[in-house]
């Protein structure tokens, strides 16, 4: 159950600082350390609340709690290739935060359709080869991460078909399960 | 694979707010909750990163980086009209609540970050854009969300 207490204009006695407002959130997690996922997807308003149900949907779908990591850039891994202090934080960020302090297992790279990064890219071919390029890329710099590709794409005026490329799911079900227990 | 979601934003093209906050996976569901029912934005353009906007304190590149997109990916496409800059409790940026002696402390320190950080980007943003401060700390309920002037 969650309740929601506002209060407006509240001066704080020990603070300097004026607040302004307070709004009080359940929350369940704050006693969790570990996640296995993480996801780099764009910044976009339209595809957010999407992008977070795909995911839900997808860790449920391998037995998961989704519970993960969100990095959100305009472009989601175009930066990766594209602009060098980009690549190097993310890179430096994503081993000692995700990694090693949430002992994140894999990555999602998610792009969506109409990107304006890429343009507007609506051409899955396109998407595939771009998301293939930071697959190769990424595998390379963390060999011990599995790395998911994903795309969204529109099938009506308010349907996304998102798309997990070459997923097999029970294999990569099994093997991400043996990977937490240690098994070969 | 393939999954089917709904979505009704597909021929949306503007929203009123830019987000930044952290990727910690604890925060995701609350802070989104605290955006939509606390502030009043269902649609936003949600930037995450580690610390949320607390790189733009290191000589790292983020702020150029950060500012430039913001400039023509959110404001310019999307004719945003305010940033919200989220820094949540507990933060690993920070070293967690464990590296601070008190909750006052904690807060104290996030604060003061928040505000040089939003003090830094007044500089360099447009002078419409209105920046907010907030910040989430632990309580009775869960979370505490307080914006601070």
């Amino acid at each position: 159950m969650v309740e929601y207490f506002f209060m407006f204009f509240l001066d704080k006695q020990n603070n300097k600082e004026k607040t302004l407002l307070t709004f009080d959130v359940s929350n369940s997690l704050m006693e969790e350390s570990q996640c296995f996922t993480a996801v780099l997807r764009c910044v976009d308003f339209r595809v957010c609340e999407s992008d977070h149900l795909f995911m839900s949907c997808f860790l449920n779908s391998l037995g998961e709690v989704s519970t993960f990591d969100t990095y959100s850039w305009p472009g989601s891994q175009k930066d990766v290739f594209d602009c060098v202090s980009f690549r190097n934080r993310f890179l430096e960020l994503f081993e000692k935060v995700s990694i090693k302090h949430h002992g994140v297992k894999r990555l999602v790279v998610l792009m969506h359709w109409d990107c304006a990064g890429y343009g507007g890219l609506q051409d899955e071919e396109t998407f595939k080869a771009e998301l293939a390029r930071a697959k190769t890329f990424l595998e390379d710099q963390f060999p011990r991460i599995e790395i998911v590709l994903a795309y969204s794409k529109a099938i009506s005026d308010n349907t996304l078909r998102y798309v997990v490329l070459n997923y097999f799911m029970e294999e990569r079900k099994n093997d991400f399960h043996a990977s937490q227990t240690g098994k070969s | 694979m393939n999954f089917t979601v709904p979505n009704d934003n597909l021929d949306k093209h503007e929203c009123p707010l830019a987000v930044i906050k952290c990727v910690d996976f604890r925060f995701r569901e609350s802070d989104q909750e605290f955006i939509e029912k606390g502030l009043g934005f269902k649609d936003f353009d949600l930037y995450s990163w580690p610390g949320s906007a607390k790189d733009v304190l290191k000589n790292n590149g983020f702020k150029t980086d950060f500012v430039d997109k913001l400039v023509s990916v959110s404001i310019g496409l999307h004719s945003v009209k305010k940033l919200l800059l989220l820094w949540h409790w507990d933060c690993g940026a920070y070293g967690g609540s464990k590296k601070f002696a008190s909750d006052d402390e904690q807060a104290s320190a996030y604060i003061k970050d928040m505000t040089i950080v939003r003090d830094m980007l007044v500089k360099e943003l447009p002078n419409d854009l209105e920046i907010i401060i907030a910040y989430s700390k632990s309580g009775p309920q869960g979370l505490e969300y307080i914006v601070v002037e």
